[in-house]
């Protein structure tokens, strides 16, 4: 494991939704880190918090409803939480920190050609800095301009975008899903940023395109030395994408492993039964997981998965187990250990 | 061999595209020439991307679409071409399960009422008749008899497919298409969702055909399968036949794409499709699949589209080059 300092670290992030049903526990003490230049897959099942821990680091939970109620993200030696806002939304979010989303359609306006879209991204969020009212009023000009768009489309040459100079022109729904997500991608790496959080960018996607756009990703973060904090639910991708993969379950992170030890030694109770429940033709059984996934409403103590977990012990339900070193970067929380 | 349940014949089914008023550009080949045979009691897998005709293919054999040309048999019947009375008694007994189950439920109906309907619609039994089939049908679901008065929102994911397998069980069909069984759901929930498909089949000695992109799902239930590319099916074989020794490039490339949990040394992916797949109101002549193909050639593939033709017992091919591809894939 690098020794480098972490781009980002998530300490104890506690997140609540207030609602009329009662108040959602949804993040309860999450921890992560992202090393230099690395993706880190952060899996888990719907409603496991991947996507709201994705939306604290950005900055985007709603509130009201959403409260963070406890903990740290730190990046660049900063905490995010205590940043105000607009510092947040001018050096950060979609600037060091920028995100690839799944819904590609939504995420890009229809009434406005491509050109439009990617130079307001450049213009808002210059990879050299701001520079002011005045750096803003000079990208309003025409050498800029010529810049900007060479600078586009050698980006959108390097997505393999089929005809880059024509694609500018074109709006959102004249392209297929495939390549609105390479166009995100290049949207999303525009900027420079220092770290790309990339929410389940593949799921909508075929596989035999979807196999084509994990690569490019892969490819091209790997170039720019970018890190990858990639969300999915689906375990096929993180063993062919990342490097290092954190487990969630109910709000709290369970495990994390380089991605290796993760399918070869799975520790955790809830990990070692995901990978037993993914369909496999050449067991007699499948094996699901008994019960459901508890409501965060009014959660489990102690571990949230000793309410299904077939080896679970009076403790379970007491207190949280603390983070064990299993093995170099191998980290797991559960009382077994 | 024994009659088979249900048999396609170059089933065709195509849309009129419009431009306009009165113009007609041409046809949309959604499903174009298809023929398989399903045997009572097996699980037989269709499989491809989406736009392939899959869906198109599911409807056309539940006579929701009329096929364009082409026969569909069931049970030694022409099912296109019966009278609407009688067409409607054979309905009984192919159901179609929805993907989307959620969806397809009356939001403003009770469960149990959405239960009845179909018995109420199908059958002259009386109510309270009607009450023990559909309770003996929750509990063979794994629902029990207190779900009836609940609504379709009260449900997850994963309930809710079981809903809608109780509500095509109450009729007692002999076939059930499933139309992406388990997409949306959990691997943990998919997995019991999936054994009791094969505990319910055991049970009420049921045929599935199972249309599914998913194709671990496909390879760990299906006995056949079917990979269709394009409206047509490229290569068609038992299970262990398709995934052990694809001769198709399109199913080798397909199989080579799934991103498996296990983890492999750095590029070794397997061959990679290039592009994506052209727009099926545009075929290309010749093979369909040869803008994607790593080998196609001038000749045959740009003038000739290849006919699914028998490459071993049971396992057909739609391909120039099926004996040149090397049959042991890794």
């Amino acid at each position: 494991m690098s020794s480098a300092p972490p781009v980002l670290e998530v300490r104890d992030l506690c997140l609540r939704f207030h609602t009329d049903q009662g108040t959602v526990e949804a993040l309860d003490g999450v921890n992560l880190r992202v090393l230099p230049g690395e993706i880190l897959g952060l899996v888990g099942e719907s409603g496991c918090g991947k996507t709201a821990t994705a939306r604290a680091i950005l900055g985007v939970v709603p509130a009201p409803p959403g409260e963070i109620t406890g903990g740290r993200i730190l990046f660049g030696g900063e905490d995010l939480l205590r940043l105000p806002e607009r510092e947040l939304a001018r050096r950060i979010r979609g600037r060091a920190i920028t995100l690839i989303p799944q819904d590609t359609l939504g995420a890009l306006n229809p009434v406005f050609p491509l050109r439009t879209q990617l130079l307001d991204v450049l213009r808002w969020h210059p990879p050299e800095g701001d520079g002011g009212l005045w750096g803003l009023l000079r990208r309003y000009g025409r050498r800029w301009r010529r810049q900007a768009l060479a600078q586009i489309l050698a980006l959108l040459r390097q997505v393999q975008l089929p005809d880059p100079e024509g694609a500018l022109a074109k709006y959102p729904h004249e392209f297929s899903g495939g390549q609105r997500q390479r166009l995100l991608i290049a949207m999303a790496l525009l900027p420079n940023p220092v770290l790309v959080i990339a929410d389940e960018p593949t799921t909508a996607l075929d596989v035999t395109i979807q196999a084509q756009i994990l690569r490019l990703l892969r490819r091209l973060v790997k170039e720019r030395g970018t890190s990858v904090l990639f969300i999915t639910h689906d375990l096929g991708v993180v063993a062919r994408l990342c490097d290092r993969v954190t487990v969630m379950y109910a709000g709290q992170e369970v495990e994390t492993a380089p991605t290796a030890a993760l399918f070869t030694r799975p520790a955790h109770p809830y990990t070692q039964q995901l990978l037993a429940s993914l369909p496999d033709h050449r067991k007699e059984e499948l094996e699901g997981i008994p019960g459901v996934v508890p409501s965060l409403i009014d959660p489990p103590r102690g571990c949230r998965f000793h309410t299904r977990c077939s080896q679970a012990r009076p403790e379970c339900a007491l207190t949280r187990p603390p983070e064990r070193l299993l093995a170099p970067g191998h980290t797991v929380r559960c009382h077994l250990y | 061999m024994a009659e088979a349940l249900l048999r396609l014949h170059d089933v065709k089914k195509y849309f009129p595209l419009r431009r306009g008023w009165l113009r007609r550009p041409g046809w949309l080949r959604a499903v174009d020439g298809v023929s398989f045979e399903v045997q009572t009691g097996e699980i037989f897998g269709l499989v491809g991307e989406s736009g392939c005709g899959k869906t198109t293919l599911g409807k056309t054999i539940l006579g929701l679409y009329r096929p364009t040309a082409g026969a569909i048999t069931f049970k030694g019947r022409p099912i296109h071409a019966l009278p609407p009375a009688q067409a409607r008694a054979l309905r009984r007994e192919i159901q179609y399960v929805y993907q989307d189950p959620g969806a397809s439920l009356d939001p403003w109906w009770t469960v149990g009422r959405s239960l009845h309907e179909p018995l109420v619609v199908h059958t002259r039994l009386s109510r309270r008749e009607r009450q023990a089939r559909v309770e003996e049908m929750i509990h063979a679901v794994g629902l029990e008899s207190a779900h009836l008065r609940r609504y379709p929102h009260e449900f997850s994911g994963g309930q809710q497919r079981r809903l809608g397998l109780a509500r095509v069980l109450v009729l007692n069909p002999s076939l059930v298409i499933f139309d992406e069984p388990t997409s949306g759901l959990d691997v943990s929930v998919q997995a019991t969702i999936l054994k009791l498909f094969k505990e319910l089949r055991a049970r009420f000695r049921l045929t599935y055909v199972f249309i599914s992109h998913d194709l671990s799902v496909i390879r760990l239930m299906c006995q056949r399968v079917a990979v269709m590319y394009l409206g047509v099916v490229v290569e068609l074989g038992s299970t262990a036949a398709i995934f052990d020794t694809p001769r198709h490039p399109y199913t080798r490339a397909l199989l080579a794409a799934i991103p498996r949990p296990v983890v492999a040394p750095e590029g070794d992916e397997g061959p990679l499709l290039e592009g994506e797949p052209p727009s099926a109101q545009q075929l290309p002549g010749g093979c369909r699949f040869r803008l994607r193909c790593p080998l196609a050639r001038q000749d045959p593939c740009a003038r000739l589209e290849p006919p699914l033709a028998e490459v071993a017992p049971g396992h057909w091919v739609a391909c120039h080059f099926a004996d040149t591809v090397p049959s042991a894939a890794s």
